[in-house]
């Protein structure tokens, strides 16, 4: 009889600590987490992709080197320096894509953390955890434990759930703790490192595409100067010149590189001939031309090329910032989280409650 | 020290200079061809320039990657969870233990009518008096089943061995009395109950 009063009391004072607690709880910026959990979705894929990408470029300038050396074998040389550290290198090859990969899931993994943390997952499995032990304890096989295990389950309730709005609040403080120990980590070192692979991704994607570029703009050039040398031979005709003229407008519209230097250099037909074009002659002008047109396209096209890697790369940082930007925002609403204390006259209330609870029970253990 | 800026301007403006000679028709081929040479030989060597500065980053992408792990053990680890998980484990522990131990003396107590007694082992000193705390679920289940199996009477015959009968019978005799004051498993039963205590 003497439970039932006291197990009243055990629930006033549960509710009345839950309410305390909640009220001076820390609350979860939850906006600027979703705003920043989604910004790093969308960056790491994009990151990801620009990682894999370089991977490629690097397989591409090994086969590149393979070939150069295939056509053009060095001659041993005696007497190399010996370098650990590049022997070191050698035998035990780092996958640098691999590691990048790492890096953006240890990072993912961060973010799980902070969501649980923020869903207040440590206090479900602490729930959990107690009534596995409530379990346990009740389905002890003697009779007398199972007994006293259901007597005090009645009495561990308000505790029960004092503990698990305080592992709540532990969960949440914890959450801001761990915002402001992860969040300068990432802005300050992860995002930086990217930014910096970025420069470098752009400088190994140009340098092969000044390679191939070259080459191609050494034939349309190549293509350009028969063409020049065949309009040389003959008097002036009204299609030759249109023939000059579109080839030099197409290798004006090429980008010029440093210092004004032309990618295909223009035609100059300074002297003529004195012979009458032939039909044949007009008709080999006529497939010079149009192959300098498809060749002049297809340098254009491979600075499209690395145009369109640029716009990647430019793309990929403005997520970077907005990763930043997002990161930091949640970092402050984090810090500015910080939780009200309860009033003094609520706690002693409850500490009051919590007592005469606890008196009741001893009471009936004695009894 | 040239800085990356500095380095992709030299690169540059070298590259537009050899590149140049490639088409000027004026040049000849063998300058043409050395110009061209250089030209790629540059590139290649601006690639590798640059991929050698991402695979020094590759270093401080892991140390980053062990500072992450680092905050994420920090806060990922649910100490009073796994507290609370090993006492269950305990208990279970405890109740499998006992449980093992009741339910054959409840068994022989239905068979026999008598409450089961304890049977001295072969060479034994001393019948055990009680299951020992650490003891496996083998060593509560052992004694429990011989009770079982055997009559109350007859396992101190058995147990005194062929060499010395005289002892055994003594043996047998003592723990006749012994098991018709206190019935063994029902006392140690009593014993484990924490019944009385703070109720």
């Amino acid at each position: 009889m003497a439970a039932r009063p006291a197990s009243r009391r055990g629930a006033a004072a549960a509710c009345l600590v839950a309410a305390i607690v909640a009220a001076g709880c820390t609350t979860i910026p939850g906006k600027e987490f979703a705003s920043y959990k989604d910004t790093f979705a969308k960056a790491r894929s994009a990151g990801e992709t620009v990682v894999l990408d370089y991977g490629v470029a690097v397989s591409q300038f090994e086969e590149i080197k393979a070939r150069r050396a295939a056509a053009k074998p060095e001659q041993k040389r005696r007497g190399a320096p010996f370098d650990p550290a590049t022997e070191a290198k050698k035998s035990a090859p780092v996958d640098h894509v691999l590691v990048r990969m790492q890096a953006w899931d240890v990072v993912a993994r961060y973010n799980d953390l902070l969501t649980a943390l923020a869903e207040g997952k440590p206090a479900e499995d602490l729930a959990a955890a107690v009534d596995g032990l409530s379990a346990s304890l009740n389905n002890f096989p003697l009779k007398a434990v199972a007994a006293s295990a259901a007597d005090v389950s009645g009495y561990l309730a308000p505790l029960k759930a004092l503990a698990l709005e305080a592992a709540r609040e532990h969960s949440r403080r914890q959450f801001v703790e761990a915002v402001g120990k992860g969040a300068p980590l990432i802005n300050d070192k992860f995002i930086v490192l990217l930014r910096e692979d970025a420069a470098d991704f752009y400088r190994v994607r140009a340098g092969l595409n000044d390679l191939e570029i070259s080459a191609l703009a050494e034939s349309a050039n190549a293509t350009g100067v028969r063409l020049g040398e065949l309009a040389a031979s003959f008097q002036a005709s009204r299609e030759v010149e249109a023939a000059i003229a579109a080839f030099n407008a197409e290798a004006d519209r090429l980008p010029h590189l440093a210092g004004g230097v032309r990618l295909v250099a223009p035609l100059k037909v300074s002297a003529r001939g004195t012979a009458v074009s032939t039909p044949e002659a007009r008709a080999q002008i006529a497939t010079l031309s149009q192959d300098g047109k498809a060749q002049l396209a297809r340098v254009a096209a491979k600075d499209d090329e690395l145009n369109a890697y640029r716009q990647v790369l430019i793309a990929y940082l403005a997520l970077l910032n907005e990763l930043e930007r997002s990161l930091r925002n949640l970092q402050v609403a984090a810090e500015q989280a910080q939780p009200a204390s309860p009033s003094t006259m609520e706690l002693e209330r409850a500490v009051i409650l919590l007592r005469e609870a606890y008196m009741a029970y001893q009471d009936k253990g004695k009894g | 020290m040239l800085t990356n800026e500095q380095t992709d301007a030299s690169y540059q403006q070298a590259f537009a200079a050899l590149h140049s000679v490639v088409i000027d028709p004026a040049a000849t081929p063998e300058q043409q061809s050395l110009a061209r040479e250089k030209r790629d030989l540059l590139t290649l060597e601006y690639i590798g320039h640059a991929i050698a500065n991402i695979e020094e980053r590759t270093r401080q992408f892991r140390k980053f990657i062990g500072e992450m792990k680092a905050v994420i053990a920090e806060f990922g680890s649910g100490s009073t969870i796994a507290g609370i998980r090993r006492l269950q484990e305990i208990v279970d522990a405890a109740g499998e233990l006992v449980g093992a131990a009741l339910a054959p003396a409840a068994a022989a107590k239905t068979v026999t009518g008598k409450p089961a007694r304890q049977a001295p082992k072969r060479g034994a000193e001393k019948p055990p008096k009680r299951v020992p705390k650490k003891a496996g679920k083998k060593a509560a289940k052992g004694p429990a089943k011989k009770l079982a199996k055997k009559p109350a009477k007859k396992p101190a015959k058995k147990a005194a061995g062929k060499l010395s009968k005289k002892p055994a019978r003594r043996a047998a005799k003592k723990s006749a009395r012994k098991a018709a004051t206190t019935p063994a498993p029902k006392a140690r039963a009593k014993r484990a109950r924490p019944a009385k205590r703070g109720r």
